[in-house]
């Protein structure tokens, strides 16, 4: 069960990864004027055939051959639905393949985010390859995570993932977080 | 994003490091991250092994797979050596992953109690 939705985040990045994304545009919404929570994940990887798209929903449905059955995405849409918020899937194989889901902010059930920096961290650490594009939107501000832009800082493409890097980069995030979210919705590390 | 400088300074320190230690990488440690390990708690572990090895400068890299396979035994670590030797460490947490740390990354020694190994002895 995910209880938080940093859990959720980091599961549907790494579908992203594993469909061979090069890109990966991350989107998370926190929002009181909206009264809105939620994510927002683009990749351009191969995507899902229309065909699938109702079936990828389905948790006795997966591709993998290994099991019989595949729980992200469902799970992810049972949270939403509890939470009087919305999951849209689409997708353009290769091109654009979007998966939006928000739960309603206010609602009882809506869980809190977890660990937002790590949550960034985990991503960035699990997609080496490309270019990772994160966005936290918040009702006064907008804090952005480059990959592009911290590559190029460091110089190094092997330096951004020492572990001492990240961490650092990890409460880099964090510390810029504390300013815009009330800290009651989310753990800041752990 | 911070400043351009944070990032350098945060560079700078990184290759002081990197080159303070003997031999690149002598480990590759790789956490389980599925739907089915990150349910199980898999990323205050990760977390907790990138946290350990740079505390103590240890020559290794962590990353992150999809699922091993034994998702009843999540959160699943597997740490390979220089020689490609895999250990398969599992139900995982992060204070088994401190001493799985202290054990294996800091004095090269199998951390046999919490291996699958061990697991598959005790059935």
């Amino acid at each position: 069960m995910m209880q938080e939705l940093s859990m959720h985040v980091v599961d549907i990045v790494a579908n992203s990864i594993k469909a061979e994304a090069t890109e990966i545009a991350v989107t998370i919404i926190e929002s009181e004027v909206d009264d809105k929570r939620g994510f927002k994940v683009v990749d351009n990887g191969i995507g899902i055939k229309a065909d699938m798209l109702d079936k990828v929903l389905d948790p006795f449905y997966t591709t993998r051959t290994t099991r019989r059955f595949g729980l992200g995405l469902p799970l992810l849409k049972m949270t939403c639905t509890m939470c009087d918020g919305e999951f849209i899937a689409s997708s353009i194989p290769w091109e654009k393949t979007e998966i939006e889901a928000y739960c309603k902010r206010s609602h009882l059930d809506t869980p809190g985010w977890g660990q937002m920096a790590a949550m960034w961290m985990e991503c960035f650490s699990a997609f080496r390859g490309g270019r990772l594009l994160f966005t936290f939107e918040f009702d006064s501000k907008d804090v952005v995570m480059d990959s592009e832009e911290i590559k190029q800082a460091l110089g190094d493409e092997e330096l951004c993932y020492e572990p001492s890097v990240l961490i650092q980069l990890r409460d880099m995030l964090a510390n810029q977080l504390r300013e815009y979210i009330r800290e009651e919705t989310y753990e800041i590390i752990k | 994003m911070k400043s351009l400088s944070d990032l350098q300074k945060i560079r700078d320190e990184a290759k002081k490091r990197v080159s303070m230690r003997e031999g690149n990488q002598n480990y590759r440690v790789v956490v389980g991250m599925a739907t089915c390990g990150i349910a199980a708690g898999a990323r205050p572990v990760l977390n907790a092994f990138v946290e350990e090895v740079a505390k103590n400068n240890y020559s290794a890299s962590v990353t992150q797979t999809g699922c091993i396979g034994m998702c009843t035994l999540e959160p699943i670590v597997e740490i390979f050596d220089l020689e490609g030797k895999k250990t398969t460490y599992v139900l995982v947490d992060p204070r088994k992953a401190i001493e799985i740390c202290e054990e294996h990354l800091g004095k090269g020694k199998v951390k046999n109690e919490y291996s699958v190994a061990s697991l598959e002895a005790k059935r």
